[in-house]
């Protein structure tokens, strides 16, 4: 049978500085997934109502654009790299209290109203796991 | 004496054998106890299976390590119907690289690395493959990066108390450990 490769009795200071090094990665991966503005800034902003696009913005971009929709108008308030809806006709307010937009990838449906918002990702991907 | 089974019969069973099925065994077990285990947010487990690979690691050497890593993955792949299904190869992946990273820790000497601390280390790398295979593979999306932090953290902690779990029992030896290699 081979040697043990290593026999510990007791826990070594390397340990100990290991696990404080492993805290330390911890924290700076906290710090910059969580608290730190991400890279992938977002370069445009689509604005789909009903079958087509209605917008094509570059961004950073500061308006209030509104749209006509099936039920009534939507307010789209853009605001440098980041968008969001703040007044649609929607019964439930779904896409108004979804929030801003900040990340490549995110949607926001006002689905009564046919309008969407949508921030597209540099590389076109799929989401294989939940498909 | 027991009844020599087909497999005994037709093949030669070694010592080795009977201690790789002894310990994969176990691992499998741990890995059911493992999955029954709530948590709250989903891929974040105790791990309770790498015990039993540290252990083995330690005793019999990283080629035996490596055969109850792997087949502790198949097999609780088969006995849970997620076999090539996506947590399957993630947990493969996981696995291997912690496999990896625990040969890497094996080769730097003694008093330079604890057990532990190779125990954690090959908790990060576990980690580390499995965000690379969901970025690149499962769910290519740059906000799965939210969660790493959150996984790096009980890396971290499970690393670490897997680690001094199984340091506790190989400093403790059981009558147990030896039943493989006594039929």
């Amino acid at each position: 049978m081979p040697r043990p490769i290593i026999i510990l009795r007791h826990l070594k200071t390397i340990d100990w500085l290991i696990f404080i090094a492993g805290l330390f990665l911890v924290v700076c991966l906290f710090y910059r997934f969580w608290f730190q503005q991400s890279d992938t800034q977002p370069s445009r902003l689509i604005i789909w109502s009903q079958k087509s696009v209605f917008a094509n913005i570059v961004l950073p971009a500061y308006q209030q654009i509104r749209v006509d929709g099936h039920l009534g108008e939507t307010v789209i308030e853009v605001d440098g790299y980041r968008a969001r809806v703040a007044k649609d006709p929607g019964p439930r307010q779904y896409c108004v209290s979804q929030g801003w937009l900040t990340t490549p990838g995110d949607i926001d449906i006002c689905l009564p109203n046919q309008i969407s918002l949508y921030i597209p990702e540099h590389t076109v991907t799929y989401d294989s796991f939940h498909y | 004496m027991m009844t020599r089974t087909y497999i005994q019969q037709r093949f030669d069973v070694t010592n080795q054998d009977r201690t790789i099925a002894y310990y994969t065994a176990i691992a499998v077990g741990l890995s059911l106890i493992d999955l029954s285990i709530p948590t709250p947010i989903p891929g974040i487990k105790p791990g309770l299976a790498n015990i039993v690979v540290l252990i083995c690691l330690i005793r019999f050497g990283f080629k035996t390590a490596c055969m109850v890593a792997i087949l502790r993955i198949l097999i609780t792949g088969l006995l849970v119907g997620t076999l090539f299904s996506p947590t399957f190869w993630l947990a493969l992946v996981g696995g291997i690289s912690s496999l990896l990273a625990l040969k890497l820790c094996s080769m730097v000497p003694q008093k330079y690395l604890g057990f532990i601390s190779c125990s954690i280390i090959a908790a990060f790398f576990h980690i580390a493959a499995q965000i690379l295979l969901i970025t690149h593979w499962l769910i290519p999306m740059t906000a799965i990066y939210k969660i790493l932090p959150v996984f790096a953290l009980f890396a971290l902690i499970t690393g670490s108390i897997n680690g001094i779990a199984a340091l506790m029992i190989l400093q403790h030896p059981t009558d147990d450990d030896n039943t493989s290699t006594q039929s």
